[in-house]
């Protein structure tokens, strides 16, 4: 899958955020490395248009975003950092069911899509479970889940491990190293980006290194640590 | 409406849930202790505007007569609009929006922006008029037609509790001031 | 969440169908707002009271769910003798309580999802007329409940938070952080909507 930015300029209140993106990527890890503030929460947002640059264009799979929307949107799996923020109705299975209602009519083939994707993420016993009672790793893997089921061909990840415990971090990292879909990853674990194929990283809105993920990490630690 | 509304309506409306089973305050001067819920329905007005407050409060109304158990004292269901509370409660929703229609705009009124005295003023005013006038309005008559009482009766039955009413208008107003500093709505 | 009213049961009461009990209830409402004879109104009373002790309604549970409602009446009738007569008093309070008899008893026999959906089938012909969205309805709803518990916890977070700080007696300083994280949230949960919806 190919995602490219077009001298993407994005602001907001009169401030620039992102200036000047041009980037194309055809890898299948991607990492985003950058302080808060950096405009990376910004970069993430505009691959599924919940955001819409100022100038440029974004391209994901050869759709344009902003004249493509829906299908986009189709396309990409955006996992947020806080779970909580997420998983918006109160059982798991109704949450997984609101995502795909409309493009599944079937309720049966809704039921077997949503046990499948609980199943990937080794969450399927949490189907019936009420959201508020699992741990912050259930809600990832849910949130996860979530998304997953919605068949996506592009996740993007905000932050995924910030709010995880060990074992949920490592399980997390387990299941990126083997998810099929394109996987494009911004966060402050190095060692999750340091698995990736291709690094970006972002300061004040440009990017600033671009290339191999254990020289980009070097890069990040010596110039933004 | 956006996404953005239906969520502010949502989380609006869980937390009047909230503060409405905070506790009630034991008040000096106060006949029975006072609850967080009018302050709640107030503020939720002023931080939202008409439409989106009233579509909140409305929300909560109905969880509570459904019987979810979000009145404070964590009762509910139907029975609620006989008791003491009844047309009150159905009060809220034209007076929760009726605080947001008035009040809503209390920063953005030309010449109010940087007096913070003027903007809390404002915003009692729209809670007064909204969040006990309308409320009363409904509740009195409501309470005649259900204990059979006389209208002026219950008029002075009820004004005992006008003084807290007015109070918490005053306080709605200047937490929603503080808020609509920090954050925009 | 703490109890509700419904109390689970296989009483001849909870099988009648939701809508039926709300009709029945608007009628007999209706009319007993109507009705202003002292011995139709008891006698009204009595036949609501034998129905519930066939369904074996009349708990000790029930007894304490009623109280303040009998308090109120309570008031009401005392007040109601002060100043308009015995008679008024009587029928007032009769009243009142076979209305609140009777709503219980609906609350009771008759669970939350099956009220939810007797409201569902109220809210579908203003769906097809295009005044309301109810898939936006049940979203805002799923929403709420999903949110009530996260902010509980919040609230109890930031009243931990004062109390630390030795402000803990004033409830009123918490509501500020409350409102400003409540608000906060909403981009980020209507982004995660729009992202799957």
């Amino acid at each position: 899958m190919l995602i490219q930015f077009k001298n993407v300029t994005v602001s907001r209140d009169d401030k620039t955020v992102l200036s000047g993106l041009n980037f194309a990527i055809s890898e299948r890890r991607i990492g985003i490395l950058g302080a808060n503030g950096s405009g990376k929460s910004t970069l993430l947002r505009l691959l599924n248009g919940l955001l819409t640059a100022k100038t440029g264009e974004v391209i994901v799979d050869g759709l344009e975003v902003s004249k493509n929307l829906a299908a986009v949107r189709h396309k990409v799996g955006f996992v947020f950092q806080n779970p909580d923020n997420q998983i918006v109705l109160p059982v798991v299975r109704e949450d997984l069911e609101f995502g795909i209602k409309r493009k599944i009519p079937d309720a049966r083939s809704r039921s077997e899509r949503i046990l499948q994707a609980l199943e990937s993420v080794g969450a399927a016993d949490l189907i019936d479970r009420i959201a508020h009672t699992l741990s912050g790793g259930e809600k990832q893997m849910v949130a996860l889940a979530a998304v997953l089921a919605c068949n996506p061909d592009l996740l993007v990840f905000d932050e995924p491990t910030t709010q995880l415990d060990l074992k949920h971090r490592n399980r997390f990292a387990e299941l990126l190293r083997v998810l099929p879909q394109t996987c494009l990853v911004a966060s402050h674990d190095l060692d999750l980006v340091a698995e990736m194929d291709r690094v970006l990283v972002i300061e004040s809105g440009r990017i600033v290194w671009d290339g191999s993920a254990l020289a980009a990490i070097d890069w990040y630690r010596n110039h933004c640590a | 409406m956006k996404s953005v509304d239906i969520v502010l309506v949502a989380l609006m409306a869980a937390l009047i849930v909230v503060l409405a089973l905070v506790p009630p305050i034991p008040v000096p001067a106060m006949p029975v202790p006072v609850t967080l819920q009018t302050l709640g329905v107030m503020l939720t007005g002023l931080i939202l505007g008409p439409r989106r407050a009233a579509l909140a409060v409305l929300l909560y109304v109905t969880m509570a007569l459904l019987g979810i158990p979000v009145l404070p004292g964590a009762r509910a269901g139907l029975a609620v609009l006989i008791g003491p509370t009844g047309g009150f409660l159905l009060g809220m929703i034209p007076g929760a929006m009726v605080v947001g229609w008035l009040g809503y705009n209390a920063s953005q009124k030309r010449g109010l922006e940087r007096s913070a005295g003027w903007q809390i003023a404002y915003g009692w005013i729209a809670s007064v008029v909204g969040g006990v006038g309308i409320v009363y309005l409904i509740g009195v008559p409501w309470m005649t037609w259900v204990t059979g009482l006389d209208f002026w009766k219950a008029t002075i039955a009820v004004g005992v509790f006008l003084p807290g009413d007015l109070v918490k208008a005053v306080i709605a107003a200047v937490i929603a001031y503080q808020v609509k500093r920090s954050i925009r709505v | 969440m703490i109890t509700t009213t419904y109390r689970s049961g296989s009483s001849w009461l909870h099988r009648i169908s939701a809508g039926k009990k709300l009709f029945f209830l608007l009628v007999v409402s209706t009319l007993l707002l109507m009705l202003e004879q002292v011995n139709a109104q008891l006698l009204v009373l009595l036949l609501i009271l034998i129905v519930m002790k066939t369904a074996k309604l009349l708990t000790i549970s029930f007894y304490h769910s009623i109280r303040t409602f009998i308090w109120f009446i309570v008031i009401v009738a005392a007040y109601s003798i002060w100043v308009q007569g015995w008679t008024t008093a009587i029928v007032a309070s009769a009243r009142m309580l076979s209305l609140i008899l009777l709503a219980m008893t609906v609350s009771m026999t008759t669970s939350i999802a099956a009220l939810m959906s007797v409201l569902e089938v109220v809210v579908k012909p203003l769906d097809r007329l295009g005044m309301v969205n109810s898939e936006r309805i049940a979203l805002t709803f799923g929403i709420t409940l999903r949110m009530i518990p996260e902010l509980s916890l919040q609230w109890q977070e930031i009243r931990e938070a004062q109390i630390a700080r030795g402000v803990g007696q004033n409830v009123l300083v918490c509501i500020v952080p409350m409102i400003v994280r409540t608000l906060k949230r909403a981009q980020e949960i209507a982004d995660a909507v729009d992202a799957r919806y």
